[in-house]
């Protein structure tokens, strides 16, 4: 029996210039459970589309015992038996759980669905996971730890070798996530391989064999789960810390807040939310994914609809219902997924800038072109958008100037308060610097910015003061002055 | 190649993308005027206006329609049942009172069209196909299933009456698309309309009330096909219950020759009008010809096909 049963030999990523992965070698032992941490867009999520036939690596190969692999779909990884368990299910709500566990597989006598066969292979394997399931169940009637079962289940019946799971606990309780440790724990038994990617670092120590961490696209750590501890993980999770100049001097304690959020429930089954924001400070919340921090920016800009709470703008209740009523009330918001929920990607520039503040570029009644333009031209000046004119599409900028066009439409409504989700994923160092540039000229002018990241450098150097998030809650509260480290193992602790 | 070039070419890709299928039928009317002699005198063209004109001005509210993101095919409905209403309440009111009221008709449709698709989230095309039917069974509750005639001479004046040399529902035609375009680039409506259909998400995360400019898109839909309709029964005099029947196929056909994307947030009305004028030509071509209506019917069907096709395809490589 071979030792290694996956190698990964010098793997280069790179979409559109922007490098995401560089040269990762990488072994996976064989029956071991490997946990992979990093921060969001430390490369995890490409990595694994790339063992998994999603993506190509630019450049390196990838071996299963030692034979070397060439996928060019997901479907011929499904085929050398490596499962992927993403975080969204991939099963069919309205089929039964029998059905999602052999769809397109499913064992057939002259072309008919042999449905004797099926029964007898599912309760094979139901028999290896060691929990019943009913095989008739609708999957929609199942709990999501059920859910993920069946998912295993599912790549059980394709005689998967290696499952890789992204964040199975996510939204797990602790007693489900128990059971589902049992699973995984009956499935190495067995001499299956998992990679199991996690923010949760209590669930790293009690559950894997090897603990490998991605940092900015480089395998930095690769190491026996005993000869790691949570100081060393949180140490080497934040590297370098970033040289960005530490924080201005906290605007005058001493003045009103400009925003109070009471009790603010954005979702069923999550615990209130209390905080308030000053007029040019910029608060940081962060925590993991899933800790509820877009959650909780979205309720206070009236996109989601809050179960209930408060919120107080200059002493004054102020109702929130839709993001229309927020930007009457100055607030604003750019949203964590600029493409989807940020831009019009088939439209231009100029269209994309106004969009937030039309009313501001009329005259006598009609929308003025001349306004518009003066608006583009001091934007693109003061962000330092690269676009060819006016005209172009936001489809055909990179991420970072679109990111500059969605904080550039904010900035024409001038809100007092602008709420930033994730104004940083996914766009390279120099874009990075030149959004923190922004929020900080934003703050010494006077407004006041919720920066809501999960990249905890940019949020230890950026934020007067940091809020940490942890399963649906604020846990703690940071200032600058505080070690980075506290930061980062508040926040990977969550729950803890 | 530097990145000025770079750019260049992308924004060539994107004129072709937003002209292309323009471009192509304007080559292919170049064709028909040298094959068809006698194609490009003034009385042709004023000719082929004329009979653009009702399509086209329910092309107009459909175009908005489309670039809001909506899809409208109970347009053809509404012609019908505007045209009978128009003829038929003239014989208790004068034939102004009467147009009003079915302006309003058309109107009220558009908005129930915008409720259900907007605020229930019925799959606009399928409100508007439940609205169709509907709107054809007033139609025919209305008229009884006889033709509706009526005979005011100021009336038939807006679909057969002139302004010097020039035919008013023409006058009335253009005057329409110059006031939509002007809406469509300089109002807030025409500008959330196309931002809706580009991504309703995004604007309505920039504070815009999405759901009543998304209705307002019906509304003008609505609006335009009981003026649409109005012209008709001005032209003929006439209208039987069975009016406007394949007309909403002609108007969206119009809207998406023109360069309006099927998918929403682009287009312009001045597009449509090209595309208008384009079906026209196609039908006299084909009149011209000999060729059978059921070609027509195939040839028609295969050009929407090919417009959306290419559109589409081209979207889907994209992402």
């Amino acid at each position: 029996m071979p030792q290694i049963l996956l190698s990964l030999d010098g793997i280069n990523k790179s979409f559109s210039n922007v490098s995401v992965l560089r040269n990762i070698d990488w072994d996976v032992h064989y029956g071991k459970v490997h946990a992979l941490l990093g921060e969001n867009g430390a490369g995890k999520s490409t990595l694994i589309k790339i063992i998994s036939g999603v993506y190509t690596a630019s450049s390196g190969t990838v071996s299963l015992e030692g034979r070397q692999l060439d996928f060019t779909s997901p479907q011929d990884a499904v085929k050398a038996g490596i499962n992927v368990i993403y975080q969204e299910t991939s099963l069919i709500p309205t089929l039964s759980v029998l059905e999602n566990v052999f769809l397109g597989i499913e064992p057939k006598k002259h072309n008919v669905i042999d449905s004797v066969a099926m029964r007898k292979k599912y309760a094979e394997v139901n028999a290896q996971i060691g929990i019943d399931i009913n095989p008739e169940q609708k999957i929609s009637l199942l709990g999501i730890a059920e859910k993920k079962i069946v998912e295993i289940m599912k790549a059980l019946a394709r005689e998967s070798r290696l499952i890789i799971m992204d964040e199975p606990t996510d939204s797990l309780s602790g007693k489900e996530v128990s059971l589902l440790f049992n699973v995984i724990s009956d499935l190495k038994k067995r001499g299956i391989t998992i990679i199991y990617i996690t923010h949760f670092l209590d669930e790293v120590f009690r559950i894997s064999d090897r603990i490998t961490i991605l940092k900015d696209g480089r395998l930095v750590s690769d190491a026996d789960a005993d000869e790691m501890s949570v100081e060393l993980i949180v140490k080497s999770m934040v590297g370098d810390v970033m040289k960005l100049e530490k924080a201005p001097d906290y605007p005058s304690k001493s003045s009103e807040p400009r925003l109070s959020v009471k009790n603010l429930v954005p979702d069923d089954d999550v615990p209130s939310s209390s905080f308030c924001l000053y007029p040019g400070e910029v608060l940081g919340i962060t925590g993991v994914v899933g800790a509820g921090k877009s959650e909780l920016g979205r309720a206070l800009f009236g996109a989601a609809k809050k179960k209930s709470g408060e919120i107080i703008l200059d002493g004054k209740i102020c109702r929130i219902n839709s993001p229309k009523d927020a930007v009457r009330a100055g607030i604003g918001m750019t949203t964590e997924d600029r493409k989807d929920t940020g831009l019009l990607l088939d439209d231009s520039i100029l269209h994309n800038l106004t969009l937030a503040s039309l009313q501001k570029h009329m005259r006598k009644g009609f929308i003025s072109t001349g306004l518009e333009l003066k608006l583009y031209k001091g934007t693109k000046e003061k962000l330092g958008i690269k676009c060819t004119d006016s005209d172009q599409h936001l489809r055909f900028l990179s991420g970072g100037n679109q990111q500059k066009v969605v904080i550039g439409k904010w900035l024409a409504a001038d809100p007092d308060i602008l709420i930033m989700d994730e104004p940083t994923r996914g766009i390279d160092i120099g874009a990075k610097q030149a959004v923190y540039q922004i929020i900080r000229a934003l703050a010494a002018a006077g407004k006041s910015v919720i920066f809501i990241s999960s990249e905890v450098p940019g949020v230890h150097a950026l934020c007067h003061r940091i809020l940490v998030m942890g399963r649906g809650s604020i846990r703690k509260e940071f200032f600058p002055e505080d070690p980075i480290e506290a930061v980062m193992k508040a926040m990977l602790e969550g729950e803890v | 190649m530097n990145l000025t070039d770079k750019f260049n070419q992308k924004n060539v890709r994107q004129i072709t993308q937003k002209y292309g299928i323009m471009i192509l039928f304007s080559i292919l009317s170049i064709i028909i005027s040298i094959v068809t002699p006698n194609f490009l005198n003034a009385q042709n063209i004023i000719n082929i206006l004329r009979q653009s004109s009702i399509i086209g001005v329910m092309a107009i509210g459909t175009t908005f329609v489309i670039i809001g993101g909506g899809f409208d095919i109970s347009v053809g409905s509404v012609l019908a049942l505007s045209a009978a209403m128009a003829l038929g309440l003239q014989a208790q009111m004068h034939w102004l009172a009467s147009t009003v009221i079915v302006l309003l008709v058309g109107i009220g449709i558009g908005l129930a069209n915008g409720f259900l698709s907007a605020k229930i989230g019925i799959v606009p095309i399928i409100a508007t196909l439940g609205t169709q039917t509907v709107v054809r069974g007033l139609t025919y509750m209305y008229t009884g299933g006889y033709p509706v005639t009526g005979d005011s001479q100021s009336f038939q004046f807006i679909g057969s009456g002139y302004i010097g040399k020039i035919p008013f529902p023409i006058i009335l035609f253009l005057t329409m698309v110059a006031l939509w375009q002007f809406v469509l680039s300089k109002t807030p409506l025409g500008r959330y309309s196309c931002a809706i259909g580009g991504n309703k998400e995004s604007t309505r995360l920039s504070g815009v009330n999405v759901d009543f400019y998304q209705i307002m898109t019906f509304v003008i839909g609505g609006g335009m096909a009981a003026l649409s309709g109005i012209i008709y029964a001005a032209r003929l005099s006439s209208a039987t219950p069975l009016a406007g029947q394949g007309y909403d196929l002609d108007a969206i056909a119009s809207t998406v020759i023109g360069g309006t994307s099927v998918s929403g947030g682009q287009g312009s009305i001045v597009g449509t009008l090209i595309g208008v004028l384009l079906m026209t030509i196609l039908n006299n071509m084909f009149n011209l010809m000999g060729v059978q209506v059921y070609v027509q019917y195939l040839v028609k069907g295969m050009i929407i096909l090919l417009v959306v096709g290419i559109d589409s395809y081209s979207k889907k490589q994209k992402n």
